[in-house]
């Protein structure tokens, strides 16, 4: 069977193709507020909730132009919560935005019942993923909000890899059907993807091609494992890259495809490695096609602040450097494979 | 309806009640008998707009049941109302039964949110009440609440947020029993003065008697003119009906005995 991603990965497969296009650094918050001032210009059904974040996630734009489509409930998750589940009761599109550390953090049970058992058709927009408010520390990084929306029936899980695929995914949950989680960053990245890289909830993407290992990853560190890919290709090792934006339901196909070809895994998130991506990795190919597996994450620790993101990465061993050494370590344990 | 007829089937209400709990062998007696009144009041004197052939009629207003635990009077209700079949009510509790222990969207066409974990029913209330409100359709939204619900800070989050919007399309009647699963309202964790606090939070707000259907209809029936939302507290006796389970603490959930089960009935069909 020919998957849709494989041709993507042909189209995209030369190493260092990526990160060709004029390409400014921009974060998926940032984005996310133009993109909603868009939709919202097409599609009258989208609202805007919030609780006394919008400057956060930049909807001051929104609020400005759509103030009837437009509300802020103040620092009120539960509710903002169940509020938007009332809205989409009666027809309208709510993305209902906060720190992942709120939504869905604070507001879990809320999302369990009045979201997920309703079947309510809400878009969750949890921004700062993982350590990318690192000003703020633990109290405000997101590092279990995988976790607590993996555990959910009926739940969508979104983590795009950059803006521009933040962008696609908004315009493709207007239409979707159901309870999705967005997961997005604060943090300025760049581009990975492609104006033209198609995006569709629930497939993957292969983002580069190889034949040694598959490192699956989802949210813009994918930005990272490519530099690092680039660097471990100049000394033999050939990486294939698997953007795993939809995190639930998992592309196990394209997950399966890659592995039969590589017969080594790694994944890396910006999330706990309880309950997140690797986790999910792992139930697949333990069931399906058991390979050598790395899962990269945030190790049973909280955040912490630091000055820089940069700092973060290279403490919770998700630095490029970190990547490159765990990989290394995997080709040299299995040598050689099936 | 007149009083008397209210009356009656308020009584055909409770014993279905008592029944349905024998029968499904656990449930929630006590806050469902103290809530039949205001049920019944809502769905036969003429209050609640609804269409029993079409639930999810355009014109219809929105009722939820945020304290979902007492839905076996509202499922007893619906089926009065001819929204359910009467043979399901003893399948309350069953497996792979419409009428599950709490209301489940999804599962019965008029259950227009699932409720059942206290604190949420009412903030999907305030938001179908806002989302009504800039549609500028004239359809109202009831939202029945225990007392107990009220603990949840998820409550008087959504309070505030009603009042801020003006929402003056939504009414909140309040099954104000003083009793909690642990014991006394009053007792467990202050409430009072209730009116007081709605009041604050720029709610408009009456106190009843929850059981007394002249009280109950003239207040359902109000609009609010001040652009404000609606509050009633409905003063209610948890276990209302049957004699040994009025304001007894012991009666929150039960599995009813043959014995209790043989007396309500008789109570319940000798007044």
């Amino acid at each position: 069977m020919i998957l849709h991603s494989i041709i993507v990965a042909i189209e995209v497969s030369p190493i260092g193709d990526f990160m060709t296009e004029t390409n400014k650094l921009q974060s998926q918050r940032e984005t996310f507020g133009e993109v909603m001032l868009e939709i919202a210009k097409k599609d009258s059904r989208v609202v805007a909730v919030t609780a006394d974040l919008a400057d956060s996630t930049r909807l001051f734009p929104f609020r400005e132009k759509f103030p009837d489509r437009f509300f802020d409930v103040g620092v009120s998750e539960q509710a903002a919560v169940g509020i938007a589940v009332g809205l989409a009761h009666v027809g309208f599109i709510p993305f209902v935005s906060s720190f992942g550390v709120f939504i869905p953090g604070r507001a879990f049970d809320h999302i369990r019942v009045s979201v997920a058992l309703n079947r309510a058709n809400v878009r969750l927009v949890g921004s700062h993923l993982g350590l990318s408010n690192h000003g703020d520390g633990a109290t405000a990084q997101a590092i279990e909000d995988i976790a607590l929306m993996r555990s959910l029936p009926n739940m969508t899980i979104v983590s795009p890899s950059d803006s521009l695929e933040l962008k696609k995914a908004v315009y493709a949950l207007v239409d979707f059907i159901g309870p999705v989680y967005l997961r997005m960053s604060r943090a300025p990245s760049e581009n990975i993807t492609k104006n033209r890289t198609p995006f569709k909830v629930g497939t993957a993407t292969i983002l580069k091609g190889g034949s040694d290992l598959t490192l699956i990853g989802c949210g813009p560190i994918l930005h990272q494992v490519l530099l690092g890919v680039r660097e471990l290709e100049k000394e033999g090792i050939s990486v294939e890259v698997i953007n795993m934006s939809t995190v639930k339901p998992l592309d196990a196909e394209t997950l399966l495809y890659s592995v039969g070809k590589t017969k080594r895994a790694m994944t890396i998130e910006e999330h706990s490695i309880f309950g997140g991506l690797g986790e999910a990795v792992a139930h697949i190919l333990s069931e399906n096609a058991p390979v050598p597996l790395k899962i990269m994450g945030i190790k049973d620790r909280f955040g912490q602040s630091a000055r820089s993101l940069d700092q973060l990465y290279r403490e919770y061993d998700l630095d490029k450097r970190s990547m490159i050494r765990e990989i290394k370590e995997l080709v040299r344990q299995y040598p050689s494979l099936p | 309806m007149n009083e008397d007829d209210l009356i009656k089937i308020a009584k055909e209400i409770r014993r279905d009640v008592i029944e349905m709990i024998y029968c499904a062998g656990s449930g929630h007696p006590g806050g469902s008998l103290s809530v039949t009144d205001i049920l019944v009041a809502l769905y036969f004197g003429g209050i609640l707009k609804y269409n029993n052939k079409n639930p999810h009629w355009e014109g219809r207003d929105y009722f939820i049941l945020s304290n979902g635990h007492e839905c076996p009077s509202w499922y007893a209700v619906l089926s009065k109302a001819g929204c359910v079949s009467r043979g399901l009510l003893m399948k309350l509790r069953d497996f792979n039964s419409p009428l599950q222990g709490h209301p489940e969207k999804g599962r019965l066409p008029m259950i227009e949110t699932t409720t059942g974990s206290l604190g949420q029913g009412i903030c999907v209330g305030v938001g179908i009440a806002l989302g009504l409100k800039r549609q500028k359709k004239s359809n109202h939204v009831y939202i029945v609440t225990s007392d107990g619900e009220h603990d949840e800070g998820s409550v008087w989050e959504t309070l505030r947020i009603a009042s801020h919007y003006g929402l003056d399309n939504l009414t909140v009647i309040v099954d104000r029993n003083s009793m909690q699963i642990d014991g006394k309202t009053e007792k467990v964790s202050m409430l009072n003065p209730l009116k007081t606090k709605y009041e604050s939070f720029g709610w408009e707000t009456v106190e009843i008697n929850g059981h007394d259907y002249k009280q109950l209809t003239s207040s359902l029936s109000k609009r609010n003119p001040n652009g404000k939302p609606y509050a009633i507290i409905a003063k209610t006796i948890r276990g209302k009906g049957v004699s040994f389970m009025e304001n007894s603490p012991l009666y929150h959930a039960k599995k009813l005995t043959d014995e209790e089960y043989q007396k309500t009935i008789k109570e319940l069909s000798n007044k």
